[in-house]
């Protein structure tokens, strides 16, 4: 039997389980758009739902005038919020009480000064219950270019109070000012990279919901595994054993295997982009971008179904096994986005799973495209492919040929 | 020819098979007969290579391991088959055989074992009889020197049973050797050379 008809009987396997295939393949899409329904008012993004926020702005410094239009004008650009400026506190308060708007966001007219002289600055946010969420992501939005902005500038600041130290000339401190501030509103602009008061901000942690958008894809893509690990356990652990199989045929199974479950993998991802464009208007060039992500992750996953499905005896070990790693992975992920305190070593195992790479990715594709990120993570998937598809294939040989 | 030397297999205290030897040799037919739980089919899988025996050893034509694997063809009493492909392709998809040759022998064996109405079903939507066939016929799909054959006849219908006999006929003229064990063999009796009769582990004729 030559190499392709080794593939093709096992994808025919793989997907001759009609209804197993079916919900695979489909569930994700379906667990999506309850997810996206639930959260339309947010998800919706540019389909006329917007979060509407009052806006009272009363420090008057330019930096901070450019920031604000920055920020409130790309989400408005977005078709995200519409903001309403608003005379005075109580009048914001009004609108949000009325109903009128989901939040008020107030800053004091000594931001900028308290924020040069390192002083903790308050700024004032108020929302109904009935808009949390909506007012949760406006105030995140804001937060954190606030947190990126009030760093940046200070360390701006004290560049050029040492610059001046030393004899630097006033011109040239200007436009090296000039320059930093631009650069800084630059990498704002560039989400992904926001510096925090926590350090870099994960993948996503400073927007939840596009984050929870990306671990649920990851999620769903790995419980696509599920068929893999139960019928290479079926084969590995009955069907071989009880028939003298050639080691040159096993290892043909075993690749066969390989490709089919990424090709498994790969169709839900497949089935998924449509429901990405949904969520978040991707374009399709841009998914293409990280196809080789995708197509990596596809291989990782189906290593992972290949391995978990040989190393132990009976199937449904292998399925337990399975689901716990595939749950506590996700769980790590998110874990690791909302406590950045967490122990080294655990910070680095989870840093490390490809999980976390693969939600990196997925993030990355639908909000923004980083060349670098991308890189650590396919790296990181890379690693992952080896070592899971290498022990993979070492059980598979030793559980298939027992005899 | 196989030898089997002093083989022993144990579940935890229970020994399945206690200290037995044979030899089966080629164009020879050996009927392995004894009850339910006698030891018969744990015989087979040591002689077929599929199970290690505790103690003993087994031997095909001089070689062990996978040189001597490759000399028998094995079909288990249980069904061991690809349920989501078809007859044609669990034939194919199991095969030491390779193109052409594949192709040649799995025809012959549909043809043989009457098996040409469920060609291109998938296995999982036949009878437990046409199973049973298509199980036998994935086992002869190699080249090998001996057949082993755990109750080859079980579900089997009087056609069935024929063609079974008809084929096991061909392969004994060929030089083939077989072994096989059965409740009721009487339909391959006359292809019977030797008979063995097993019961609690050791052979009692």
């Amino acid at each position: 039997m030559n190499p392709f008809s080794f593939l093709m009987y096992d994808i025919k396997r793989l997907f001759g389980h009609g209804k197993t295939a079916f919900l695979a393949m489909f569930s994700p899409v379906l667990i999506l758009l309850l997810f996206s329904t639930f959260l339309a008012p947010l998800l919706a993004v540019g389909e006329g739902t917007k979060i509407t926020c009052a806006f009272l702005n009363e420090d008057e410094t330019d930096s901070v005038k450019t920031l604000m239009d920055l920020v409130v004008g790309a989400e408005i650009d977005e078709g995200a919020g519409a903001v309403y400026p608003v005379k005075n506190v109580a009048t914001g308060k009004k609108v949000v009480e009325d109903g009128k708007v989901s939040a008020f966001f107030y800053i004091p007219s000594n931001m900028y000064e308290g924020t040069m002289n390192g002083e903790m600055v308050d700024l004032d946010f108020y929302y109904s219950q009935a808009h949390a969420f909506e007012a949760l992501i406006f105030y995140s939005t804001v937060d954190s270019s606030m947190s990126v902005f009030g760093q940046g500038i200070r360390m701006v600041y004290i560049a050029g109070a040492i610059a001046l130290e030393h004899g630097v000339p006033k011109e040239e401190i200007l436009r090296l000012w000039n320059e930093g501030s631009e650069h800084l509103f630059q990498i704002y602009m560039n989400r992904g990279k926001i510096i925090g008061s926590s350090g870099i901000f994960l993948p996503g942690g400073d927007y939840p919901l596009r984050f929870a958008v990306a671990i649920l894809f990851t999620l769903c893509s790995y419980c696509v595994s599920f068929p893999i690990i139960y019928l290479t356990n079926s084969d590995v652990s009955c069907l071989y054993r009880k028939r003298n199989i050639p080691t040159g045929k096993l290892v043909g199974y075993y690749f066969a295997r390989l490709l089919s479950g990424a090709i498994l993998v790969l169709c839900t991802f497949a089935i998924m982009y449509p429901v990405a464009r949904v969520i978040r208007n991707i374009r399709f060039q841009f998914a293409l971008s990280v196809l080789p992500a995708i197509i990596l992750t596809a291989f990782v996953f189906s290593a992972l179904g290949i391995f978990f499905g040989s190393v132990f005896k009976k199937g449904q070990s292998s399925l337990w096994a399975g689901l716990y790693f595939g749950f506590l992975s996700v769980m790590s992920v998110l874990l690791l986005s909302i406590s950045p305190g967490l122990p080294k070593f655990l910070s680095f195992l989870i840093r490390i799973s490809p999980f976390r790479a693969c939600v990196s990715i997925f993030s990355n594709a639908m909000f923004q495209n980083m060349t670098d990120r991308y890189a650590f993570d396919m790296l990181l998937l890379f690693v992952a492919f080896l070592i899971f598809a290498t022990l993979g294939f070492v059980f598979y040989m030793r559980r298939g040929s027992r005899g | 020819m196989i030898e089997a030397k002093e083989l022993v297999k144990k579940y935890g205290s229970f020994v399945a098979v206690n200290h037995l030897s044979l030899s089966l040799n080629t164009s020879e037919t050996v009927v392995l007969l004894g009850p339910n739980g006698s030891g018969k089919s744990t015989l087979l899988g040591m002689l077929s290579l599929t199970s290690k025996p505790d103690e003993g050893t087994v031997t095909v034509d001089g070689l062990s391991g996978k040189n001597a694997k490759k000399k028998i063809a094995y079909a288990p009493q249980e069904i061991v088959l690809f349920e989501e492909l078809t007859t044609m392709e669990n034939l194919l998809s199991w095969s030491s055989l390779k193109g052409k040759a594949a192709k040649e022998r799995a025809e012959y064996l549909i043809s043989e074992l009457d098996m040409e109405n469920f060609r291109k079903k998938r296995v999982d939507r036949l009878s437990g009889g046409q199973r049973r066939r298509v199980n036998l016929a994935v086992a002869l799909m190699g080249d090998y020197d001996y057949i082993l054959m755990d109750e080859p006849l079980a579900g089997i219908d009087e056609h069935g049973g024929k063609c079974i006999k008809h084929l096991l006929e061909t392969e004994k003229e060929k030089g083939r050797g077989i072994l096989f064990s059965e409740h009721n063999p009487t339909i391959l009796l006359p292809l019977m050379d030797r008979k063995l009769t097993i019961d609690g582990g050791c052979f009692i004729s």
